[in-house]
């Protein structure tokens, strides 16, 4: 079990590294171009929590291996 | 009365007023975050089944990797989520006393202003295909300039006929054929 711990962590933070930046660019965006940028970082910040839960969550799962 | 929404706009010309802000219908981004939403549920559902059919997922190993799969898949369909909202809140146009304008984020990472002149509109086409548009008052207006510039559209916005009414009248005052025109009067439709 032990093996396939660190091959599940590395693709997993592989994995995490295309989610952040491509969530970046979505942010970056919507801060640059939306109309409200209040709206905007409300929304980022909400989505940012969403996703650290999430991730928080797998790294947990993982580090049980 | 026209209200003035200069966020929006690359630069104001004298006098100009913004009429309409326009945005695609709810009912569209709507129907992506549902599939979205669907895609969810189908596979927690799928996680259940397959964790009472094949019961090595139920216990031990298995099932760490069958919750880790499903961890990245709510973490992708939260970034889809994302994605949806942002295409829907970026893409805007406006019409103006004096023009049309296309703010167009066509990806994440690509966004295009396009503007042109009322004075150069000489057809407006309005459509409005099948019966949830019909129900949901939705649809498509097709803008076409003189010369060989391009066509311009509004796809899916809310009120369509109303807002060609308003292109077109708007058009007109620019031109100078006609003045007061009775929609223009109405207050300004923030849609």
């Amino acid at each position: 079990m032990s093996n396939i711990s660190p091959i599940i962590n590395l693709v997993f933070h592989l994995f995490m590294i295309f989610i952040m930046v491509y969530s970046s660019f979505a942010i970056f965006s919507l801060i640059r171009y939306g109309k409200s940028q209040v709206l905007g970082f409300i929304i980022s910040v909400i989505y940012i929590v969403f996703m650290s839960g999430l991730y928080f969550q797998t790294l947990f799962i993982i580090k049980g291996l | 009365m026209p209200f003035r929404e200069t966020k929006y706009l690359p630069h104001i010309h004298q006098g100009e007023k913004v009429y309409l802000i326009l945005r695609r219908h709810w009912l569209i981004p709507a129907f992506k975050a549902v599939f979205w939403i669907f895609l969810i549920v189908v596979f927690l559902l799928a996680q259940h089944f397959l964790k009472d059919v094949f019961t090595f997922l139920s216990s031990g190993l298995g099932e760490s990797i069958t919750d880790i799969i499903i961890s990245a898949f709510l973490i992708l369909s939260l970034l889809g989520l994302m994605i949806v909202w942002t295409m829907y809140y970026l893409n805007v146009q406006l019409v103006t006393s004096k023009r049309i304008i296309d703010i167009n984020q066509k990806s994440i990472i690509h966004h295009e202003t396009t503007e042109f002149d009322l004075n150069k509109v000489q057809d407006v086409t309005t459509e409005v295909r099948g019966p949830l548009a019909n129900f949901f008052d939705y649809g498509n207006v097709f803008v076409q300039t003189a010369g060989t510039e391009q066509n311009f559209g509004f796809d899916h916005i809310p009120s369509p006929h109303q807002v060609a009414k308003t292109v077109i009248a708007l058009s007109g005052v620019v031109v100078g054929r006609g003045k007061n025109h009775s929609s223009l009067n109405r207050p300004a439709e923030r849609t």
